[in-house]
Parts: structure tokens; sequence; C-alpha cells
């Protein structure tokens, strides 16, 4: 995770909760669970990502970036995530703690286990990518 | 209000459509007695009547999903001149992002050659329930209308 994405997604954490500048935006912290996301505050997040730091995440990002080169039937079933699947998930998004994964995870609720360290480094991997 | 638009257009992720709204339409009579304007809130209006079926449409022929199409967030919205009734106003929609649960369509509205307004209305594409049918079959019917006038 690159200091210089961190520091600019905390900010725009920050526009997108209208918060304080006292308020610290630390890595370890869940967007859904610590800072209150709702699901229109990470769509508005994402669009200020794309806006200010040029790289678009659209829906279905963290999904295939789980998943990898597992074949799509192996890795989820009828919208929820195999086994192999949500053990998929916990390994991209490590620094989640485990307790929060519950057992059947809907293949479109995946962002709301996501911290901000983990957003940063897709920023950092997508921006690579873009070169 | 679904009576303003006229006709539309839809192919693939652009749509146009044309609107009027007469000096004398009853909803907006007081704003302003003897100078009638158009709100941008009724502007923004019309900005989701064309981006909804579009984003309908192109979910529907991109990940063969049945959904409808609900305004959750305007962003950057821009009143550039006013809109001094009676108008006719033409509208062009493009679908920014076309995710199976969230799209985006930037829409301007001209006067003449004069663009009046520009916005990004984004929604949220939900599965429709069975008590909605009616109006569903209501909205389809419409957007049928406008593509045949």
């Amino acid at each position: 995770m690159t200091m210089k994405n961190f520091d600019a997604v905390a900010g725009l954490v920050r526009e997108t909760l209208s918060l304080g500048t006292d308020i610290e935006v630390k890595p370890e912290q869940l967007l859904f669970y610590d800072l209150e996301f709702t699901s229109l505050d990470l769509l508005d997040l994402l669009f200020r990502v794309e806006e200010q730091l040029g790289v678009a995440i659209p829906e279905g990002t963290i999904y295939r970036h789980a998943r990898g080169d597992v074949p799509d039937e192996q890795f989820a079933e009828k919208g929820y995530l195999t086994p192999l699947g949500r053990e998929r998930l916990m390994t991209l998004l490590s620094d989640s703690p485990p307790t929060i994964f519950p057992e059947r995870i809907h293949t479109q609720a995946l962002p709301r286990y996501i911290t901000v360290g983990a957003l940063v480094r897709l920023v950092d991997l997508l921006q690579a990518q873009k070169g | 209000m679904f009576e303003l638009i006229q006709k539309a257009r839809f192919e693939g992720t652009h749509a146009e459509a044309r609107a009027h709204v007469g000096a004398d339409w009853s909803p907006i009579a007081d704003h302003f007695p003897g100078h009638p304007i158009l709100p941008g809130s009724v502007q923004l209006e019309l900005c989701a009547q064309v981006a909804g079926p579009l984003a309908e449409r192109v979910v529907k022929a991109e990940h063969g999903l049945e959904r409808w199409a609900f305004v959750v967030m305007v962003r950057n919205a821009a009143f550039e001149r006013p809109v001094r009734l009676p108008a006719t106003l033409e509208l062009r929609a493009t679908l920014t992002r076309k995710g199976p649960t969230n799209t985006t369509a930037t829409v301007e509205i001209f006067v003449g050659e004069i663009r009046t307004c520009r916005a990004e209305i984004v929604m949220q594409m939900l599965e429709p329930e069975p008590t909605w049918a009616a109006a569903l079959a209501e909205a389809r019917a419409r957007v049928a209308r406008w593509e045949h006038a």
C-alpha cells in the first residue's frame, strides 16, 4: 500500500462522509462496519476515486480479483460464494477480521468486507496496470 | 409529469428525446407568474425519465437481466442557462457506467443550440417485484409511445 494513495483515499473517505479533519481514517478500518458506509457512500467514494486518482473500479472488481484463475462455477454458485470462493475472498481481504465473513456470502455483497487499506491496494494495483 | 416527453430514440448506450413544456403548464404555474421558467428539478426529472429506460435496455442487452432503474444520486448537475417557457428541449443521454446493479448516465439538455443543463444520473438497477407489474407495464407502454411518435 503506497502512502500517497492512502493519504488520497483517506481524504476522499473524509469528503464522502463529511468527516472533520480531526477524525483519523486508518488503513485497518472497515468501510461498512467501522466507518458506517452505506452502499451509496461506497458508490460516491468510487466516483471520487475515479475522478481524483484516475482509476475506475467497476462493479465486480473485487469478485474478479478474488476469483483469479478459478473457474466461475467453482468460485460461486447460485449467487453465493462456494467454500473455495469464500476462502479466496478472505485471502484477498486478509486484513479484514475473519469473524466478519458469514458462511454464506452473496456475490453482490463483497465490497461490504473491504478495509480502507484494501481499497488503497486495489487503487495501487489498478494504477500499476494502467501504467 | 411523464407527459412532457414527446418522443425518444434509443440506440446502444445512447438516447435522444424531445420534450415540450408550455408556458401554462399548471404544476409550475407559480414559477413565476408572468415570467415562466422551468425549474432545475424538472430538468433533472426529464433527464431521469430518459436515463432510466436507457439503463434498463443496456442492462438487459449486456447482462441479460430484467431490471428497473431507480435514481439514487445526481452528480455534477449544472444549470447553465434559464429555460424560459414555452420551450422545446432536446435531451441527449449516454450511459457511462453499466453494471448489473448500478448504472450512470450523463445527460444534457439543449434548447436550440444552447445547453441548459447537464447532470450525471446514478441509478440502482432493481429486480422487479411482482407487485410492480402494473407500473412496469405502464412504463413500457409509455416508452413505446415515445419511440413510435
